[in-house]
């Protein structure tokens, strides 16, 4: 007995630390934004922000293009979801549903293209983007995001198909539904929660992505919201508190979504990879 | 079987609810095909749009260069390659990327291992807050996050150098993180593991929820001890998803442009550059397509290795 009691203490003293190591950065985040503008770069750190002041979210909402770029990541995200989970939904259907020639293939070629390094691609889409003349439109964010959404999320859609015993459909048919009607009134309320729970890895994907809305993008009306910061970040920072609160701005509806979602999403990302 | 005969099949099955036995495995339907058609064809024509398309325009650009004058671009055979194969500096940024990469991954799955683990043993609220610790950190933006760190280590106002001034480690005042390469690595180093750790600790602790606590006491009835428990029972029962997260840190491990971006910027003088940036910079700052679609190649095809054991392992599991 003595042996498991030991066991908890050694496996709480590391989750403390666990907690600790993950949570502060993010402590550090939300106390800079609350902060007055002299507690923020002091040479011996303020660990408690006195008075809690919200004065840093009120100049984050006035800074020039900070609406704008909001609006950006909220169409461009939605746009990049909702029709890459679409798009994917009825693949995942047929995947996990049927048997047919090439299946495997296709399957083999959606690991594949995980491994493509994103890095590699950014070079074609801009050359493609200024031949296609969309260079810095909204829908160039889109599509590249749907590239990005639609391998994983037929991956994890596929998984949760699976998941839900053939049989059910099967007995809607029998009791005569269409095969349309057997999908859109057993199999899709089923996989309902596994496609929230998919969306937000799509979500997280679009989102918080940098790299391409950066290269992408020509000018402050086109900004996303991480390339407007990171026009604000760097040395010669200003104003690191409204940097701060435009920051918590922009991950509490990705950190809500998630922790909303959580169960399912974590198993589902994993399943979908395990069962194949 | 023609489609009439699992027309009449199917009619058949539906008049005669009677037999419960298992039907014998019916060869597919030929019918389903306009269905199978229709389910994948969006999903068919986004991704040779989206993905077969650019790749191709990789491989295309790759073999070109611009004319200086008339900015048209012509075929010039191998020789980005060439330039590229040949180039002392592209072999250092590929050496410093895997070693970074190896080291990044494995530090990763060894943290997310024993998060995981602990998970098991702790109590029950501290459970609960670790949890959600670590889904906080994976919802977090990397640009964010790196942000954050990177102001940890700064060198006037950084809280490193003033945690490490207080208790005692050194008697540097201002230490300069970001002009070693070494400890700039370091900086980055934290950052994506910080960042990597919540994927396979969650993934790793939904694997171990899964054994069964009998298998755990049987064991420990036979008088095994928390080492030979995990490295005989547990260890054999999660090893698929201990290989797949450790394949996708290998993978996500590798792109470290963002973090890089936000923290070093490639300090000191470039040295921090891994091969994201070090692309970015070829294509972007300096132009040059036809070199920088050459790397991307390379690495692609560097990367399509380690796709060779993932898809190895998929099948496996698959049957």
């Amino acid at each position: 007995m003595t042996g498991r009691r030991q066991h908890h203490v050694i496996a709480n003293t590391f989750g403390v630390i666990t907690l600790l190591t993950s949570l502060f950065p993010l402590y550090w985040l939300l106390t800079t934004s609350l902060k007055p503008a002299n507690q923020i770069r002091t040479t011996d750190p303020v660990l408690f922000p006195h008075p809690v002041e919200f004065a840093n979210y009120q100049t984050a909402w006035n800074t020039e293009g900070f609406l704008t770029s909001l609006k950006n990541s909220v169409i461009i995200t939605a746009l990049a979801v909702g029709i890459g989970i679409g798009i994917a939904f009825f693949a995942a259907v047929a995947l996990g549903r049927f048997w047919f020639r090439g299946r495997t293939l296709f399957i083999v070629i959606l690991i594949l293209i995980q491994m493509i390094p994103g890095e590699a691609l950014f070079v074609p889409y801009v050359v493609l983007s200024q031949d296609l003349k969309i260079q810095g439109k909204m829908v160039t964010l889109v599509l590249v995001y749907i590239s990005f959404v639609l391998p994983l999320s037929i991956w994890m859609l596929r998984g949760f198909v699976r998941a839900v015993p053939k049989e059910i459909e099967e007995a809607a048919l029998v009791d005569g539904a269409s095969r349309a009607k057997a999908f859109r009134k057993v199999l899709f309320p089923l996989i309902a929660p596994g496609i929230v729970a998919t969306s937000i890895f799509g979500f997280l994907s679009s989102w918080n992505e940098f790299v391409y809305a950066y290269t992408l993008t020509n000018s402050p009306g086109q900004y996303t919201v991480p390339v407007l910061l990171h026009s604000f970040i760097g040395p010669r920072t200003a104003d690191w508190g409204a940097v701060m609160a435009m920051s918590v701005v922009f991950t509490v509806p990705a950190a809500a979504f998630f922790l909303f979602v959580q169960r399912r999403a974590v198993g589902g990302l994993t399943a979908g990879a395990v069962k194949g | 079987m023609s489609t009439v005969a699992t027309e009449a099949e199917l009619t058949a099955e539906r008049r005669s609810p009677a037999p419960r036995l298992p039907a014998p495995r019916k060869r597919p339907r030929q019918r389903n095909w306009l269905t199978i058609w229709a389910l994948m064809l969006p999903a068919i024509i986004a991704l040779i749009a989206l993905i077969a398309v650019p790749v191709y325009k990789m491989v295309v650009l790759s073999f070109e260069k611009p004319n200086i004058f008339t900015h048209k671009y012509k075929n010039v055979g191998w020789a980005n390659y060439k330039s590229v194969l040949g180039d002392h500096e592209f072999w250092t940024v590929v050496f410093k990327s895997v070693i970074f990469d190896v080291a990044a991954a494995a530090a990763t799955v060894i943290c997310g291992v024993a998060v995981a683990t602990a998970m098991m043993h702790m109590n029950k609220a501290l459970k609960l807050a670790v949890s959600t610790g670590l889904l906080l950190v994976w919802a977090t933006p990397q640009f964010i996050g790196a942000t954050v760190w990177q102001w940890f280590f700064d060198t006037e106002f950084g809280v490193a150098n003033w945690l490490a001034l207080h208790l005692g480690f050194t008697k540097e005042f201002q230490h300069s993180w970001y002009t070693s390469q070494w400890t700039a690595f370091f900086v980055v180093f934290l950052v994506v593991v910080w960042q990597s750790v919540p994927f396979v600790a969650l993934a790793i602790y939904g694997a171990l929820l899964t054994v069964p606590e009998e298998l755990n006491e049987a064991a420990e009835m036979d008088g095994a001890g928390p080492v030979t428990l995990f490295r005989r029972v547990t260890l054999p029962l999660i090893v698929p998803v201990l290989i797949i997260s450790t394949l996708l840190s290998v993978i996500w491990d590798f792109r470290v442009l963002t973090q890089i971006a936000f923290t070093t910027q490639g300090a000191p003088y470039g040295q921090t550059n891994l091969l994201g940036p070090y692309i970015y910079q070829k294509a972007i700052s300096s132009g040059a397509y036809g070199v920088a679609s050459a790397i991307g190649v390379v690495v692609t095809v560097m990367l399509m290795g380690l796709s060779y054991f993932y898809v190895k392992i998929m099948r496996r599991e698959d049957q």
